[in-house]
């Protein structure tokens, strides 16, 4: 299984009122960007391809689904996927809900450029840092995958700043073996520095054994 | 001769007071009687006794044969004197009793004293004092001195009564007194000449006899009078409705008691007294109106009245109506009034719940609507917008496309031309909302208008005339019509509010005018327009009112105008205040048939 994006990064407009969607949609590539619509969010749903990029402007109130749930569907759909709120003036209690949810932004129509293109920017910005934040995640994974068990509880007790005689006395072999496990590690993590697979695990959200309270000396 | 006449006199006389006996109780057995009115019957049939003796004393044919008659003379006047202070304390109600029953008494032992008198011997010397022609040097008898005694026992018995009836009279609790009092004064005077006669001081034969008349009619006058009216009079003091009795001069002839409690006026004072002597200073319009309306229709008349009374504003309930006599004739109208405050009051809170919730409803409409319209226009307004900016990047882009320019402008277009749509459909929906125009009596509809503000009316103390022509039937929109009537008249009792008490009038008419169409006008006495004003009352968002918006008059006329009616404002120059008219055209077909029934009339 591949987490690519497996599209160039679009606005998806959804919105019910043709008139409205036909000119954001033009709005939008009149400035260069690349714009997908749709009526519904069942269209949205069907025609999207998996792990899209880019970011959805949502309207509040559509047709066949509160933009909410449509958001929430997306979330597992295309999780690098930005979503933006446009509502009309009484709804905004939906769109701070949206917000709770993750969504960038909400705009309340009408929307002038002024407004809508930053908000599209930011969105875009944060898709294309979700998406790279998933790219490396991926890629830990991929390289913790081929660690052995013996490695990965090494790999544990060195994040959690336990010295090689602890680890030894701990998992009951040689410090000597050790040193050789956790060089073994850091080659398959292709990392330098125990700093930098201290972050990479922190990505993954491993955290080593809690020290000894004292560490014999 | 002279005598034989005297007599004849005598002897009526006798039979007027035994008619006076009978009329007041003696043929009353059965009856519920006063106490005063028996006594009083009594004393007329003692009197008609005495007459009668007196008049076959004078007679000439039985003069001889009844030379001691003087005697039954003397008694039967004393007996009839004898019940005199009785009567008088029954009627007057006057205290301590004893002086006056010791008075009948004394009067009493002097009828014995003079029975004990001999017929012949010294002391008959005097006899028949009274016949003084016949014995002119006759000296100072002892039935002369009896009789004197006896009269001067009357004059003080009719002295205290006549006091006893001022008394009543002058603590107001009824005319008769006064009438037995006058009676009781002629009837002294009488007795102070029979007086002066029998002391020989001068010749004054019948004035005692003629001052019996008088006094009888006016007694018999006052206690009747007052019998007839007393059960009468309890059996309305116990209705809880004000009940009045009024003659064709609008004096009071009766009022009950809730009547007199209500505005606390004296039972005796109101007799013979109309409102404004009564009410001074009072706006009696309303009432007055009624009054009039009573005799000319000689009809029932329901109206309803706001009233000062003592106790603060009162609504009052009224229904007059004529009282016929035995000829048809009205004669005096009666009047019964409910007090209606407590419910009135609960209408206006009602009213005023009403139009306050009326008002929660528009405005929540109008929040509804606006809610709905803000997000229906936001629609277009977004398109337009996005439309038009992406128009403008277009043109900044190189090369330059004409098509997509062109799909833009024509978007846009499309877009506002939604917008105004949403906007028409909102104004229908607010201001016009079509249903048909059916044939409808105007007259009903400014009825129920009327109808609905008339508690509004008498809470602000505005007098409303309505003059309603049946059959003013115009093709039209009953409830638009309705709402511009309802404009005009809450902006008429808007200009007479600040007018004082009084002189707040709206007049309104529904009539056909001359061409046939059906006119409506509503006319206040309110301090009126300036002319330099009044061609622009009907401009919207004009207004004299300092929180008018300027809508009212202005929708007035588009209603009126959409109908093919016209409606304006005059000037009541040089009377105060302004009158508004609109007129509607009549129904082709009834306008039709009315012309040919003219001409039917006519041939």
């Amino acid at each position: 299984m591949t987490n690519q994006a497996t599209s160039e990064p679009r606005v998806y407009v959804v919105e019910d009122d043709d008139s409205v969607r036909r000119s954001l949609g033009r709005l939008l590539m009149a400035n260069g960007y690349a714009v997908a619509c749709h009526e519904s969010a069942e269209s949205m749903l069907t025609t999207l391809p998996k792990n899209s990029t880019g970011c959805a402007l949502l309207d509040i109130g559509l047709p066949d689904m509160d933009g909410v749930q449509l958001q929430a569907l997306l979330a597992t759909h295309s999780p690098a996927l930005a979503v933006i709120f446009l509502t009309g003036n009484g709804e905004l209690g939906a769109a701070v809900n949206g917000m709770k949810h993750g969504a960038v932004d909400y705009l309340i129509k009408p929307a002038s450029e002024e407004t809508l293109l930053p908000v599209v920017r930011e969105a875009l910005r944060r898709s294309a840092c979700t998406l790279a934040r998933l790219a490396a995640e991926q890629r830990v994974c991929e390289a913790m995958a081929r660690l052995t068990r013996r490695e990965l509880e090494v790999l544990e007790h060195v994040v959690g700043g336990w010295l090689n005689k602890q680890i030894a006395a701990d998992l009951g072999i040689a410090e000597k073996t050790v040193k050789v496990h956790r060089s073994r590690v850091m080659a398959k993590m292709r990392v330098r520095s125990v700093a930098e697979l201290a972050r990479q695990c922190q990505m993954l959200g491993i955290v080593g054994p809690h020290l000894p309270e004292e560490p014999p000396e | 001769m002279q005598d034989e006449i005297y007599a004849s006199a005598l002897f009526v006389l006798a039979g007027v007071w035994l008619f006076g006996a009978f009329h007041h109780g003696m043929l009353s057995r059965g009856r519920q009687v006063e106490r005063s009115q028996q006594l009083f019957a009594v004393f007329c049939a003692l009197m008609a006794g005495h007459l009668a003796v007196r008049a076959i004393g004078h007679h000439t044919l039985s003069y001889d044969a009844l030379t001691g008659g003087w005697r039954a003379e003397v008694i039967t006047a004393a007996m009839a004197f004898a019940v005199l202070p009785w009567f008088l304390v029954e009627f007057t109600n006057a205290r301590p009793r004893w002086p006056r029953i010791a008075l009948s008494l004394y009067v009493l032992i002097i009828a014995l004293g003079v029975a004990g008198v001999p017929a012949t011997g010294p002391l008959a010397d005097g006899l028949a004092p009274w016949h003084a022609a016949e014995q002119p040097e006759a000296p100072l008898s002892a039935p002369t001195l009896l009789y004197t005694a006896l009269l001067l026992g009357l004059v003080t018995a009719q002295l205290d009564g006549i006091l006893a009836c001022r008394r009543r009279y002058r603590s107001g609790t009824a005319g008769r007194h006064l009438a037995v009092g006058v009676a009781l004064a002629v009837f002294t005077v009488g007795t102070l000449l029979e007086l002066m006669r029998l002391l020989k001081l001068a010749d004054t034969s019948p004035a005692f006899e003629l001052s019996l008349l008088p006094a009888l009619v006016l007694m018999s006058a006052a206690v009747g009078q007052d019998q007839r009216l007393n059960w009468m009079q309890a059996l309305l003091d116990h209705v809880p409705a004000m009940i009045t009795l009024k003659d064709r001069n609008r004096r009071y002839l009766l009022a009950n008691k809730a009547f007199t409690d209500e505005y606390r006026l004296d039972t005796a004072r109101l007799r013979g007294r109309t409102d404004r002597q009564l009410f001074p200073g009072q706006d009696l319009t309303t009432s007055h109106q009624a009054d009039t309306d009573t005799f000319t229709k000689g009809d029932e008349v329901e109206t309803e009245e706001r009233v000062q009374s003592p106790d603060g504003i009162r609504f009052l309930r009224s229904r007059r109506f004529p009282v016929f006599d035995s000829n048809d004739h009205i004669w005096a109208y009666g009047c019964v009034s409910e007090d209606v405050t407590a419910s009135r009051n609960a209408d206006l809170e009602a009213l005023e719940l009403r139009q306050q919730l009326t008002h929660m409803e528009r405005v929540t409409r109008l929040d509804a609507i606006s809610a709905s319209l803000a997000h229906e226009l936001m629609q277009p307004l977004t398109a337009t917008l996005s439309n038009a900016q992406a128009g403008l990047r277009l043109l900044e882009a190189h090369p330059l496309s004409m098509e997509p320019i062109r799909e833009v402008l024509a978007d846009i277009a499309a877009d506002a031309k939604r917008a105004s749509q949403i906007v028409r459909t909102l104004r229908d929906m607010t201001r016009h909302t079509p249903s048909p125009h059916e044939p409808d009596d105007l007259s009903e509809a400014v009825r129920e208008v009327l109808d609905m503000l008339g508690a509004e009316m008498a809470l602000k103390g505005v007098v409303c005339r309505r003059n309603l022509e049946p059959s003013c039937i115009a093709t039209a929109n009953k409830p638009q019509i309705q709402q511009v009537l309802l404009n005009l008249l809450l902006n008429a009792i808007h200009a007479v509010e600040q007018q004082p008490e009084g002189s707040r009038r709206v007049d309104v008419r529904a009539e056909l005018d001359e061409s046939g169409a059906v006119q409506v006008s509503v006319r206040d006495s309110g301090q009126g327009i300036p002319a330099s004003e009044m061609h622009r009352l009907f401009t919207p968002f004009y207004s004299t009112k300092p929180e008018g918006m300027g809508i009212g008059l202005a929708v007035c006329r588009n209603i009126i105008e959409w109908q093919d009616g016209r409606i304006w404002a005059e000037s009541n120059e040089p009377e105060p205040g302004t009158t508004f008219r609109f007129t509607l055209p009549a129904q082709e077909s009834q306008f039709a048939s009315q012309r040919a029934e003219g001409r039917g009339n006519r041939s």
